[in-house]
């Protein structure tokens, strides 16, 4: 193992999960507040 | 909306904001203690596995659960949805996890400043251009570009000068302080090691090899004697100069924790967000590169795995895998602090729901990339362990890009923006620290309510649990007592989802595993504790004790609170109970 597949994998890695996160498999399946967020203004002043 | 604590933030900038709050030792520390335990594999699997099952959803679920909840704190939220008295045990928890934090970050800062005569400057820097930021910004309304440029600039210039001039001794095997200003620290030192005469104000011994001030092995695999470490009795000297810089970082900590935010701690942290990318950022094109450029930086030395340490011999600490490795690597997998932190802080700041993910889990993945550059750090040629591994490593990759020449103040940079790390993290640990305490039990002694008094009480707690001079098991205990924290955050996100009838799947498992794994942990800590420091006796002797009680009252706390976040949430699932109106955050 060297660096570079570190930094390389740790990057394409980070960015996987965190697509998949806010989109995708992970976020839909079991994040069970995610779909009634709203862009609803600033939430301190309704 | 009061412009104080609530105040809708830019989620670029509370991006910043929470990542620098939540970034500290852990994800240097952690992960390099653990790659010298384990091998580099195990750390880099739990790691992954870590953030992408745990560690976001820790983050994201504590900020959400204080947004939906009136932007209440954990405890205010426990005592409406589970009972009274779990805010009030919730308390008592806190209170001394975080100061086991502050002893552990205190703790190894010190001996990094005390030990490291390069330091000092950058740090002293850091503070005055925090003030001076805070003035320019706030006050004399400057161009947030410029005061930038000037403020980070003369902070990394500072840093990258305190080496400037030195020479390397290499019969010594170490540096020649005789530089402008690396030569008038030491100079100022022993002037102050001089009030007694150059005697140690007391010794401690680290059985574990892991303070800083202990060197790291020559090429024969020996530790050679320096002014503060005897390797053939294994004393570290405690020195007047180590107590003065310990003294140093809680004056740092306690103007940063009783001035205005914007006046110090705001800005100190924004100085420190854009060291720690700036260093994250460029040592990453140095591991990038350096199996190009120079081989012998980018190949890792570490093996893959180097036990799973599940052998137990009675009078030696025991470091199996399960459950201890989860509890080493705390931040960058997973840490209850980003949690207790993310919903009393970063919350009150968020401007639209949807910005929590980018926010809290965003922030989680920017500190598993830190996590990440310490592993390698570890993991390339090398040797030492905690920040000088950090800054060893830094100076190495830096030295990729910049030629041979600069690896002295690569390394000083690597010193420096580890305290930076540290300090911009503990500072706002004493901040939460006396908000608790008052809290907690200022209807008790009014005199707590005072903030100036309860960060003074906080301080000195601190500071007795640094002398007791264990580092290595405050660090794990902290470790433990951190994921506990995670648990317990999760352990109140699941009982809330249920509360509104939603699936709480995606917080319940991961609470289950890190709740058994760091209740397991605590108690192999306190057996580490009992079989390897109480038998020495003294003095040390009664800190292996005093840390056991902390681990036995965390241990209870922690299995009250599982008890009663049991049963509110089986009054849920049957569905008997509603939450309680809002308590008082």
């Amino acid at each position: 193992m060297n660096t570079f597949w570190i930094v390389v994998l740790g990057a394409i890695y980070i960015y996987l999960v965190y697509n998949t996160m806010r989109g995708g498999l992970i976020a839909t399946s079991f994040n069970p507040i995610r779909s009634e967020q709203r862009r609803r203004g600033c939430i301190w002043t309704g | 909306m009061d412009g104080v604590d609530f105040m809708p933030t830019s989620r670029n900038v509370l991006y910043g904001y929470h990542f620098k709050s939540i970034a500290a030792a852990g994800p240097i520390v952690g992960p390099i203690t653990a790659a010298n335990i384990w091998g580099w594999l195990p750390s880099l699997l739990w790691l992954a596995i870590g953030v992408s099952f745990i560690g976001w959803v820790s983050d994201y679920t504590a900020i959400m659960v204080a947004v939906r909840n009136d932007g209440n704190s954990l405890s205010a939220i426990s005592h409406r949805l589970i009972s009274p008295r779990t805010r009030t045990i919730l308390f008592v928890f806190i209170f001394f996890y975080l100061l086991l934090v502050a002893g552990a970050f205190m703790g190894i800062m010190a001996a990094l400043m005390a030990a490291r005569p390069d330091v000092p400057f950058g740090i002293i820097m850091l503070g005055v251009m925090g003030f001076l930021g805070g003035q320019m910004l706030y006050r004399w309304k400057m161009d947030l570009i410029v005061v930038t440029v000037i403020i980070v600039g003369v902070t990394i210039l500072a840093m990258i000068l305190g080496p400037f001039g030195a020479t390397w001794n290499a019969e010594k095997g170490a540096w020649n302080w005789v530089g402008p200003i690396n030569g008038a620290t030491v100079a100022f030192n022993k002037a102050i090691d001089s009030i007694t005469g150059g005697q140690p104000v007391m010794q401690v011994v680290d059985p574990t090899n892991a303070d800083p001030r202990i060197p790291a092995p020559g090429p024969d695999g020996k530790r050679p004697k320096t002014a503060l470490y005897d390797p053939e009795t294994g004393l570290i000297n405690t020195m007047p100069s180590y107590l003065f810089w310990a003294l140093f970082l809680l004056v740092f900590s306690y103007l940063s924790a009783t001035l205005p935010i914007w006046r110090f701690a705001q800005p100190v942290n924004y100085i420190g967000f854009w060291v720690t990318f700036l260093t994250i950022g460029i040592s990453a094109i140095g591991a990038l590169l350096a199996p190009f450029i120079k081989p012998q930086v980018g190949q890792f030395a570490l093996e893959p795995v180097k036990t799973l340490g599940f052998a137990l011999d009675p009078a030696k600490p025991w470091q199996p895998l399960w459950p201890m490795l989860f509890v080493t690597i705390a931040c960058g997998s997973i840490s209850g602090w980003h949690a207790l932190f993310g919903s009393v802080g970063t919350a009150r700041q968020l401007e639209y729901e949807t910005d929590g993910l980018p926010v809290g889990g965003g922030a989680m993945f920017g500190e598993n990339a830190l996590a990440l550059l310490a592993l390698i750090a570890v993991s390339i040629p090398g040797s030492g362990g905690g920040g000088g591994r950090f800054a060893a490593g830094v100076g190495s990759l830096l030295s990729v890009l910049f030629g041979d020449g600069f690896r002295p103040f690569g390394t000083a940079l690597g010193f420096g923006v580890f305290i930076v790390i540290v300090l911009t993290v503990t500072q706002l640990i004493f901040r939460v620290m006396r908000v608790t305490l008052s809290e907690w039990v200022g209807e008790a002694f009014p005199a707590l309510k005072n903030m100036h008094v309860s960060t003074i009480v906080s301080i000195v707690l601190t500071m007795l649990l640094v002398l007791s001079g264990t580092w290595v098991y405050l660090w794990q205990l902290f470790g433990a007592a951190n994921q506990l924290m995670a648990a317990l955050s999760l352990l109140i996100v699941s009982v809330w989802l249920k509360s509104i009838k939603r699936n709480p799947a995606f917080a319940l498992w991961p609470m289950l595993f890190m709740y058994i794994t760091t209740m397991a942990a605590t108690l192999v800590t306190a057996r580490n504790l009992l079989v390897t420091i109480v038998p020495k006796g003294g003095s040390i002797a009664v800190g292996g004790w005093a840390m056991i009680a902390i681990a036995i009252l965390l241990f209870i706390t922690a299995l009250l609170i599982g008890w009663d976040g049991y049963q509110a949430y089986q009054r849920y699932a049957r569905g008997e109970a509603k939450p309680s109106a809002a308590a008082a955050d």
